[in-house]
């Protein structure tokens, strides 16, 4: 059975999903310095934040993040859930921390199962009314790939018949500081693979796809393929300067799904814009696809959205597909020479058939997912 | 980028590897391996969290201490135990019981994502309830390795202890 995207939805500090998808083709970003932050004194004080949704409650700040993303990807696939029983209806979300402001505000009464990621699955649960499997990935920046592979081979194994799957992260103070001492941070622009770039950008998003069998999809957006996952047992935050486990997850994600590394027409890297992370990406890439191949990061266009990163990416990744363009290295025209890579500078028109969307996290996680043109 | 570590979690996920490593030996010779890491778990992180931006509010942000951000993670102790083993393959943090993760990893294993997965329940023995809580001390809950299908007679779950 071929599992499909039949709906997709998205929130960020560009938008919704045509204001991204739009974005990133333009080559904007959205990163600027923000006020706030400077007076309660951060160090880094540039970030992505969403700024399409009213401020609301912070500690439900995630919630709402995903309610909005989740509406649109219902929209989309208006005939997905109607008829069917509500246990055969799954829900997979990814995260890195869940409702940071819980942490953030928590005062002599706390509960983490309020705030973490689990309370984001339930919450979306509760919105579609499903009672099929709930699962929350707490897998960090890797979470969104993790999420949306996991509801694919649910739905690819007949277990679920619809999969509502995503990634959420609403804006942290806590990782604002926590990356931002770790030095890992850039002061200014997130310039994937640049030479002399400098880090990561926080951003904030939620993102959501619906996943169906093709013969229930009313319209069929995307193939989802196999998830690959990998680890690098190497260091708590540090990838392999070799870039083995990240590559072991792309051989497993393109092998599994069937399709050789020739056949993949776009790479939507993690492109985090941290010097070890891409350098370890680009080696990488340089062992699976030797022949060369399309890359490109969206993290300088939204900055890095961390569990919900990878979703974000996927709902690109169908943009891309369904548009037959693979869009930009945003804040990156000029790639490091010394990566090797095949960096796309500006929107590339084509016979966009396969794309590979990869993500990392702390911890050593690699992960990639096999996305295909609908056909 | 410097080493950063916690201690009490080293102390956990090195506990939960020793164990592993000589439940492995028993089943399955020297020579096995495990593929995949599973774990369960409902406040990894948690307390982490606290403790970090209490003190990051105490010191102000600009001197908060880089080290401990790592370890605010869910998957802070999937990461210790997978590089005290040696896993390669799959490591999968799950905010939810032993139960869920054990579902997932047969799940996976049929998917083909992986083989031999050890799966564990890794939980403070204390709950994060206040805005700073204390160094966490980890509680592993339960512990369950999980193998290929019995064709060559191995269990399919192997040993499960714990509490």
């Amino acid at each position: 059975m071929t599992a499909v995207v039949s709906g997709y939805g998205a929130i960020t500090a560009l938008g919704a999903a045509d204001d991204t998808w739009a974005g990133v083709l333009a080559g904007a970003t959205a990163a600027r310095s923000w006020e706030d932050l400077a007076d309660e004194g951060f160090p880094v004080t540039t970030a992505c934040r969403v700024t399409s949704l009213p401020p609301g409650d912070p500690v439900r700040r995630g919630r709402d993040l995903a309610s909005a993303a989740l509406a649109d990807a219902l929209a989309m696939a208006p005939g997905a859930l109607p008829g069917v029983p509500s246990d055969r209806v799954g829900v997979y979300v990814g995260t890195t921390m869940g409702e940071s402001a819980g942490y953030e505000r928590a005062t002599t009464a706390f509960a983490a199962d309020e705030h973490n990621g689990a309370a984001l699955a339930r919450h979306v649960a509760g919105v579609v009314g499903a009672t099929g499997p709930v699962r929350a990935y707490g897998t960090a920046c890797a979470a969104g790939n993790y999420a949306i592979g996991a509801a694919a081979a649910a739905v690819r194994a007949g277990r679920v018949d619809v999969a509502i799957a995503g990634g959420v992260e609403p804006f942290s103070r806590i990782a604002m500081v926590g990356f931002a001492r770790m030095r890992a941070m850039t002061p200014d622009l997130c310039r994937p693979f640049v030479a002399g770039r400098r880090g990561m950008q926080l951003g904030e998003g939620a993102a959501f796809v619906v996943i169906t069998s093709a013969a229930r999809a009313g319209q069929a957006r995307a193939v989802v393929g196999a998830l690959g996952l990998a680890s690098d047992a190497h260091h708590p935050t540090s990838p392999r300067a070799d870039g083995s486990g990240m590559a072991a997850a792309m051989r497993s994600a393109l092998s599994r799904s069937g399709v050789p590394a020739d056949d993949v027409d776009w790479v939507c890297a993690h492109g985090t814009g941290t010097p070890q992370s891409d350098a370890a990406e680009a080696a990488a890439l340089r062992t699976e696809f030797p022949a060369g191949v399309p890359v490109s990061s969206i993290k300088g266009a939204i900055g890095h959205t961390m569990g919900a990163a990878s979703a974000v990416e996927t709902v690109i990744a169908v943009r891309a597909l369904e548009a037959g363009v693979v869009p930009p290295n945003v804040n990156g025209p000029s790639a490091d020479p010394g990566l090797g890579l095949d960096v796309v500078a500006a929107p590339r028109p084509g016979d966009v058939r396969w794309v590979l969307n990869c993500a990392y996290a702390f911890g050593g996680l690699d992960s990639a997912l096999v996305l295909g043109r609908a056909a | 980028m410097s080493e950063v570590v916690s201690p009490p979690l080293v102390a956990a996920g090195d506990a939960v590897s020793a164990w592993a490593a000589a439940t492995l030996l028993d089943l399955w010779g020297p020579d096995a391996g495990f593929d995949a890491l599973y774990v369960a778990t409902s406040e990894a992180g948690a307390g982490e969290a606290l403790a970090f931006w209490a003190a990051a509010r105490t010191t102000g942000f600009a001197l908060a201490a880089p080290g401990a951000f790592p370890y605010t993670l869910a998957n802070a102790p999937a990461g210790r135990i997978g590089t005290a083993l040696g896993i390669r393959g799959p490591s999968v943090t799950l905010l939810g019981s032993l139960a869920e993760a054990l579902e997932v990893a047969g799940e996976d294993r049929a998917d083909g994502l992986a083989d031999r997965a050890l799966v564990v329940h890794l939980d403070p023995v204390v709950a994060a309830a206040t805005a700073a809580p204390p160094a966490t001390r980890w509680r592993l809950v339960d512990r369950v390795v999980a193998s290929p299908p019995s064709a060559d007679a191995r269990p399919d779950v192997a040993a499960a202890a714990g509490r």
